[in-house]
């Protein structure tokens, strides 16, 4: 039975807090609280506001233990092969919490709505590995926590070993503690989520010491080649949208060439037909940039849900111009 | 109407003569293997084989490739399942060699481009079944336009390639 009190309480300068029990499932949420002036003012009424104003059910949360323990864990920092985010994030937060680097199963990112952190892909290393381990260190703290409560073992006397707390003779698993629960672990942050840097996560946890690691500087496959592979990966690319309209830039066969008209008869062949623009190179002499085709054929029949191509003509559904060579 | 033979099926698309083969394969037959990457055949990301030689589709009308043999990166698979003459529950499980040096070696990062390196590379093994690092490059960089990779991963092709061949001298 869980044998922690309804009371939020302080662990390493992270709050613990339990919502409810629950009859199934069960999640150690953690989520953020805002250090804002409020608090540097010592505003303890505004800034106990702004902590609860964040619901941990909702999704602004960074690390969810899962009482089959596995884990997941957010960032809004987006990959793009660089493998942070499924890899290297993974790394940090299994060696912060001493689980199995496979153990984190679920890896959220770049979504602003559904991650916590914000900035880009440049703050991989310098804003977004500290953030994320910081954060597993809290995180491992308020386990810790729980353990010493549930197993009657003082806290400096645990170990974790692959997501089991041992001490006393005693160990019990990081799904087993959460297990029926939903608690809310909220830690400090700063920083404007909508802003260039994103958040900072505040304060100083203690960390697991480097001369203990054992998944960070081990190499590990990256989890999303295989689907880049084999062309089952979902990229930007392959969206198609209700409405979308297809655009095409049209290049002329050869230098020299001339525009004779934007506006060929396949207009009237094309129903969804929306518009074409001109524009002519700098020398004039050559039209291009009008629709797309690179070979500087008439362009074809394309559906409403056809992609765009091309970024200048986004919104307009671009046709062939006929082309002199 | 035009009739193509892609990844081993006849498929009528009902599209102008001169539409690109890019254009049909990703919005008519929602094969979205090939990359729409630079549009003027000068970065290989849109690549498909057509009678096993590597072609820019972004760059080819349908016209130019009615009842030719066209393979995509979707039909790499079946493509050595019938070299090999797997059966079809072996076929299933089996990635092309190609596929599988690519995973084994690690080699894509953002991977947009990877398409259409496997596809030459696919191309080259056929021909060349055991090629060096100098043919490898020639093979890459000559041709229409050279495969263009912005993440740098070259050397992670070049490593991959000779693991397919590898893969490939084994037979499965």
């Amino acid at each position: 039975m869980p044998t922690m009190s309804a009371k939020p309480r302080t662990v390493c300068g992270a709050t613990l807090s339990r919502r409810e029990f629950i009859k199934a499932g069960g999640v150690l949420v953690v989520g953020l609280g805002i250090v804002g002036p409020e608090l540097a003012k010592g505003d303890a009424q505004k800034a106990a506001t702004l902590k609860n104003s964040l619901d941990p059910t909702l999704s602004s949360s960074w690390i969810e233990i899962h009482p089959d323990n596995t884990i997941l864990v957010r960032t809004g920092k987006s990959d793009f092969g660089q493998g942070s985010t499924f890899t290297s994030y993974r790394q940090i937060v299994a060696e912060e919490l001493s689980v199995p680097f496979e153990a984190i199963t679920t890896v959220v990112t770049g979504d602003t709505d559904r991650t916590p952190d914000g900035s880009g892909a440049f703050d991989f290393l310098g804003g977004g590995m500290p953030n994320i381990r910081k954060v597993a260190a809290y995180t491992h703290q308020a386990l810790l926590d729980l353990a010493a409560g549930r197993l009657g073992v003082p806290k400096d006397k645990l170990s974790v070993k692959d997501g089991v707390v041992s001490g006393g003779g005693k160990s019990i698993s990081y799904g087993d503690l959460v297990k029926d629960q939903q608690l809310n672990l909220t830690i400090p942050v700063k920083g404007d989520l909508t802003g260039i840097m994103g958040l900072t996560v505040e304060g100083n946890p203690p960390m697991k010491p480097v001369s203990e690691y054992s998944v960070i500087g081990k190499s590990f496959k990256s989890s999303v080649i295989s689907s880049k592979v084999t062309a089952k990966e979902t990229w930007a690319t392959d969206v198609r949208l209700p409405g979308m309209l297809h655009g095409r830039v049209v290049h002329p066969k050869t230098l020299g060439s001339t525009l004779v008209s934007g506006r060929s008869t396949r207009q009237n062949q094309v129903p969804e037909f929306t518009s074409c623009r001109e524009r002519k190179s700098r020398r004039g002499r050559c039209a291009h940039r009008v629709g797309s085709d690179p070979s500087g054929r008439p362009s074809s029949h394309r559906h409403k849900m056809d992609r765009v191509e091309g970024s200048a003509w986004q919104r307009k559904a671009l046709r062939a111009p006929s082309v002199r060579s | 109407m035009v009739t193509l033979i892609v990844n081993g099926v006849r498929r009528e698309v009902q599209a102008p003569n001169d539409t690109p083969l890019l254009y049909v394969l990703r919005n008519d037959l929602q094969l979205n293997g090939p990359q729409f990457g630079c549009g003027l055949a000068q970065c290989g990301a849109c690549s498909v084989l057509v009678e096993g030689k590597e072609v820019r589709s972004c760059v080819t009308a349908i016209s130019d490739v009615v009842n030719q043999e066209i393979t995509t990166l979707e039909g790499l698979s079946a493509r050595w399942a019938k070299q090999k003459g797997l059966s079809t529950e072996e076929a299933k499980s089996t990635l092309h060699p190609v596929q599988q040096a690519w995973i084994e070696e690690q080699t894509p990062q953002c991977g947009f481009c990877q398409n259409g390196m496997m596809i030459k590379a696919t191309e080259l093994l056929e021909s060349n079944p055991n090629p060096n690092t100098a043919q490898i490059k020639e093979a890459f960089t000559t041709g229409i336009s050279p495969n263009l990779c912005r993440c740098g991963t070259y050397v992670a092709i070049i490593d991959a390639i000779k693991h397919a061949a590898v893969i490939m001298a084994k037979g499965k």
